[in-house]
């Protein structure tokens, strides 16, 4: 990256972050961490750049269903719950009309969980070259390693 | 036959986008609705499922994620009142500067030491 960027208490402004997440949800709270940093990044105005790969390519898969709870657990359940796929949806339109969020999927990732016809519009499904300019352009990268 | 069954959490899973860990809520469900007699023992981190007063939340674009408020410590209450008994090992919880006044109520503290006899009084143990 050109070396230009505003200085900020003696620190390069951030203007573009690349994370790359690996983990699916519903088992592990690494993808809620990553959308509610992604929602703090955007609000400032920074761009961000998600790397989805291995089981995070599930996360984007349009078939989620909001089901309902079993009956006996939904005094305690509550009768149903929004599935990871709506609030990722939501913060790639909050990108429309301020910082932009690209949410790219691996395509192996996604081919060898059958969900590479199953992602969701504002998700483009791209290669491992597309993580390495990601990661090539950012001010800064944050990576979620697969077991958290 | 398997008829007691023992369950044992060990890791936590807070905020994954399920009302709660999703192994919680099929335990609750084992012992609300099937005749076999299920228990729990909590140790390591997830003697926190146990504790009283817990408020996760997390918020995206001004929504909860898990808007029922649903906590573990709900289920564990839950699981009480239809009859599975819990348990959390006293010296995990000592570990992590837990006190057993933290607990809910109706949650047996045991020692390290008792848990090979409890795995031996059960038919069937489960690890999540």
């Amino acid at each position: 990256m050109h070396n230009d960027e505003p200085i900020l208490s003696g620190r390069k402004r951030v203007r573009r972050v690349a994370i790359v997440l690996s983990t699916g949800s519903y088992q592990r709270e690494a993808p809620t961490t990553v959308l509610r940093l992604a929602e703090k990044l955007l609000e400032r105005g920074i761009e961000v750049n998600v790397w989805a790969f291995e089981e995070a390519v599930t996360l984007t898969n349009q078939d989620q269903i909001e089901h309902n709870e079993p009956p006996s657990l939904r005094p305690v359940l509550g009768d149903s719950h929004a599935p990871v796929g709506r609030f990722i949806d939501q913060l790639l339109r909050a990108g429309l009309h301020g910082a932009k969020m690209d949410w790219v999927t691996c395509i192996l990732c996604a081919q060898e969980r059958g969900v590479e016809k199953h992602q969701m519009g504002g998700a483009i499904v791209g290669t491992l070259g597309d993580l390495w300019k990601f990661v090539g352009g950012a001010d800064q990268v944050i990576a979620i390693p697969a077991y958290r | 036959m398997a008829h007691r069954i023992l369950v044992i959490f060990e890791k936590p899973i807070m905020l994954s986008f399920e009302p709660s860990d999703p192994h919680l809520f099929a335990t609750a469900l084992g012992v609300a609705d099937t005749p076999l007699e299920i228990s729990l023992l909590l140790r390591d981190s997830a003697v926190t499922y146990a504790v009283s007063a817990q408020a996760p939340s997390a918020r995206i674009l001004g929504q909860e994620i898990a808007p029922s408020g649903t906590t573990p410590a709900r289920l564990v209450t839950f699981m009480l009142e239809h009859g599975a008994v819990v348990r959390v090992v006293r010296e995990d919880l000592e570990e992590r500067g837990i006190p057993p006044s933290l607990l809910v109520t109706g949650v047996r503290v045991v020692g390290r030491s008792e848990t090979a006899d409890i795995f031996a009084e059960n038919d069937g143990v489960i690890l999540w």
